[in-house]
C-alpha cells in the first residue's frame, strides 16, 4: 500500500506563476528549499511547484517570551519541539499535469484558496525531473534565488537516482546550452550543483 | 448594514468618561477599604458572627480563612526539580442551525519537569459529543444549555489533570516528597457554569468535580485554578459587612444584597501586594461551595502578585481546603504560579501553553463542519444548514454598497 502524501500546508494566495502556502507545522517538520510540491485544484489540474522560500512567521507567543527574560532550556525546547510555528511558504510554479501528462509549463489556472498542497514522493520526483524544459521557467523567474532553487532541485533529482551522475551530466549539458552567453552564471550553478 | 462608527465616536467618548470618573471615585473608596482591612486584621467574635448570620441569608462573600486579613505572605523559594502540569479546555458549543446537532470538548495539557532540561511533555484530547434525537433535547433557543458545556468541559480539564498527577506520581516511583503542582486556568469551583443548574443537579456536578479532586488528594499532588483578571468583589463584600454599624442579628438580607458602585474588584484592594506575595486565605460562601465542603473539598481562594509589568498583576488562585490547611502545599502552589510567570511577564507559561493546545480555532471548527458534512453525504444524509445559518454566511462576507 502506498504512502499517504505529506501535506505541507493551503494556498493563501496564488497566480498562475506561483503560489504561497499558509503552514503550522513544529520547527523539524518545515519544508525544505527546493523541495517539489503538488496542488490538486477543483479542475482536475494538478500543479507541480518547487519551493523557494520559508518564512517562518511574527509569533505573539514568542515575541512576548522575548520580551520578558532569558529563556529556561526546557521553555526553549518546548518551543521547539512542541509548538507549532506559523509559515508561509512560496512556490514556484513549474509544470502541471492534466488527464495524467506532464507539462513543464505554467498552469493555465492557479489553484484556489484553500487548495490543500502535498509533497511529491521519490517516484513523482524522479519522473518531473526526467526532462529539462522547467529549466526555463527556474532560470526566467524573477525575485527569488533562481540559479539556488534550480541546483536544488537537480540535487533532488540526483538523490531519487541513488547519486545520479549521469543525469547530473545531463542536466549540465542543457544547462551549457542554455546559458551559453552567460559562462558566469553557468559556472555558478555547476559549482553549486557540486556543493 | 454595517456598523456606523461614526454615529458610535460620542457613545464612545461619553463612556470613556464615565468610566474614568468611576476609577477616581474608586480611588477613594480603595483608601478606606485598606483602612478597614488592617483594622479588622484579626477578625473579632462580633465580625465572625455577622459572617455566620450573613451567610444564613444567602449572603456570597469572603469568608476569613484564619490567617491575619492584611496578610502579605513571601513566596517560598521554588524546589531545584518539580514537576508542573497544567490543563485547559475549549468548546465548540452546539449549533441547531449547524448540519448536524454535535458540541466538541478539546482539552490540552502540558507537564513541565522543571529543573529536568528536558522539553515538556504535551496532551490534547478531543472529544466529539452529539444528541441522536435532537428534537427531546433543550429549547427553541439552544438545543443543549451551554452551561453544561461549559461545565462538561471544566470536568473533562479536572480529569486529565488528575489522571496525568498519577501518571507522573507512579512515574517518579511514587515517592511523595518529589514535589508536583497541578493547575487548571480558571476557577476550580464550579460557580458560574452551574449558575442556572437545579439543586439537585449542582450536587451531583459537584459530586462529580470533587472526585477528581479526592484523585489528586490521594496522589499527594496540590492543585490550584487560576483566574487572571478577577473580577470578583469577595472580599470588599466583607469589608462592607464589617462597616456595618449594627449587630449580627439585626442584619436584614435587602442591605447584605445592595452594592456600591464605587466598590471595586479584590484585585485592586491587594494592589499593595509585591511580586510573589500572596494574601490571607479565605472561603467564599455560595452554597455551592456548601455542596463542595459536603463533599470534603471546600474551596478556599487567596490573592497574589505573580509580576509583571506596572509592580505586576493580581490573580486569584482557588485551591481545595486540603491544601489550604497545609502551608507546604500552599507554599509550593504560590511558588510555581510566581516562577512560571516570570516566563511571560504576568501570567504562568504553562497556562499559557495549555490554553493553546485547547484553543479551537475559527479554521479547525470550519474543517470540522466540513468533516461532518462528507460524513453525513457519506451515510446518505443530506448536510443542510439551517435557511438562517445559509443566509449569515452569505450576509458576512465582504459588504459592499451600492448608493446609499
Amino acid at each position: 500500500m502506498s504512502e499517504e502524501p505529506k501535506e505541507v500546508g493551503r494556498v493563501l494566495r496564488a497566480s498562475t506563476a506561483g503560489f504561497v502556502l499558509g503552514v503550522r507545522v513544529l520547527q523539524p517538520e518545515l519544508p525544505t528549499f527546493g523541495a517539489l510540491v503538488k496542488v490538486r485544484t477543483q479542475t482536475a489540474t494538478e500543479i507541480l511547484g518547487l519551493i523557494y522560500d520559508v518564512l517562518v512567521d511574527d509569533d505573539p507567543f514568542v515575541r512576548q517570551l522575548l520580551a520578558a527574560r532569558e529563556l529556561r532550556e526546557e521553555e526553549v525546547l518546548d518551543q521547539r519541539r512542541n509548538r507549532q510555528v506559523p509559515a508561509e511558504v512560496s512556490v514556484l510554479a513549474v509544470g502541471f499535469r492534466r488527464n495524467g501528462v506532464l507539462r513543464h509549463l505554467l498552469p493555465p489556472q492557479p489553484p484556489a484558496a484553500l487548495d490543500r498542497a502535498f509533497l511529491c514522493d521519490d517516484g513523482e520526483v524522479k519522473e518531473f525531473t526526467a526532462r529539462t524544459d522547467y529549466f526555463r521557467l527556474v532560470l526566467q523567474a524573477q525575485g527569488m534565488p533562481a540559479d539556488e532553487l534550480l541546483a536544488a532541485s537537480l540535487r533532488e533529482g540526483a538523490r531519487v537516482r541513488g547519486g545520479g551522475e549521469t543525469f547530473l551530466i545531463e542536466a549540465g549539458r542543457e544547462l551549457a546550452r542554455l546559458l551559453a552567453a552567460d559562462p558566469v552564471r553557468l559556472d555558478g550553478i555547476l559549482r553549486r550543483l557540486r556543493a | 448594514m454595517t456598523l456606523e462608527l461614526n454615529q458610535m465616536t460620542r457613545q464612545v467618548q461619553e463612556m470613556a468618561e464615565a468610566l474614568a470618573a468611576r476609577l477616581r471615585q474608586m480611588d477613594a473608596r480603595l483608601e478606606e477599604l485598606r483602612a478597614l482591612l488592617h483594622e479588622h486584621a484579626q477578625p473579632d467574635e462580633a465580625l465572625r458572627a455577622k459572617v455566620r448570620q450573613a451567610r444564613a441569608l444567602g449572603w456570597i462573600g469572603a469568608e476569613p480563612g484564619g490567617e491575619p486579613l492584611d496578610l502579605a505572605h513571601p513566596a517560598p523559594p521554588l524546589p531545584s526539580r518539580i514537576s508542573i502540569i497544567a490543563a485547559d479546555g475549549s468548546q465548540i458549543h452546539p449549533d441547531r442551525h449547524a448540519a448536524a446537532l454535535y458540541y466538541v470538548i478539546n482539552v490540552g495539557a502540558i507537564l513541565y519537569r522543571r529543573g529536568s532540561g528536558a522539553a515538556p511533555e504535551v496532551f490534547v484530547q478531543p472529544a466529539l459529543h452529539f444528541e441522536e434525537d435532537e428534537d427531546e433535547t433543550g429549547t427553541d433557543d439552544q438545543p443543549f444549555l451551554v452551561a453544561e458545556v461549559d461545565a462538561r468541559r471544566d470536568l473533562e480539564e479536572l480529569k486529565l489533570l488528575a489522571e496525568k498527577a498519577e501518571a507522573e506520581r507512579a512515574a517518579l516511583g511514587g515517592d511523595l516528597d518529589a514535589p508536583i503542582v497541578a493547575l487548571a486556568d480558571g476557577p476550580l469551583m464550579l460557580l458560574r457554569t452551574l449558575y442556572e443548574a437545579t439543586r439537585q443537579e449542582q450536587r451531583q456536578q459537584v459530586s462529580r468535580h470533587a472526585q477528581q479532586l479526592a484523585r489528586l488528594q490521594a496522589a499527594h499532588v496540590p492543585v490550584a485554578g487560576y483566574i487572571d483578571r478577577p473580577g470578583s468583589a469577595l472580599v470588599t463584600r466583607l469589608l462592607r459587612l464589617a462597616q456595618l454599624d449594627k449587630p449580627a442579628e439585626a442584619l436584614e438580607s435587602h442591605e447584605l444584597r445592595a452594592r456600591d458602585r464605587n466598590d471595586p474588584p479584590d484585585r485592586l484592594l491587594f494592589r499593595f501586594l509585591k511580586p510573589g506575595e500572596r494574601s490571607a486565605l479565605f472561603y467564599n460562601t455560595s452554597r455551592i461551595n456548601d455542596d463542595y465542603e459536603g463533599v470534603g473539598q471546600r474551596i478556599a481562594f487567596f490573592y497574589m502578585n505573580v509580576g509583571g509589568e506596572e509592580g505586576g498583576q493580581i490573580g486569584r488562585v482557588e485551591v481545595p481546603a486540603w491544601v489550604a490547611a497545609d502551608p507546604a502545599k500552599i507554599g509550593l502552589i504560590q511558588a510555581a504560579l510566581y516562577d512560571q510567570s516570570q516566563v511571560t511577564g504576568g501570567y504562568p507559561y504553562v497556562l499559557a501553553r495549555a490554553h493553546e493546545l485547547a484553543v479551537i480555532t475559527a479554521p479547525e471548527r470550519a474543517k470540522l463542519d466540513e468533516m461532518v458534512n462528507i460524513a453525513l453525504l457519506g451515510q446518505g444524509l443530506a448536510a443542510r444548514l439551517s435557511h438562517k445559518a445559509q443566509l449569515k454566511i452569505l450576509s458576512s462576507g465582504s459588504r459592499r454598497r451600492y448608493g446609499r
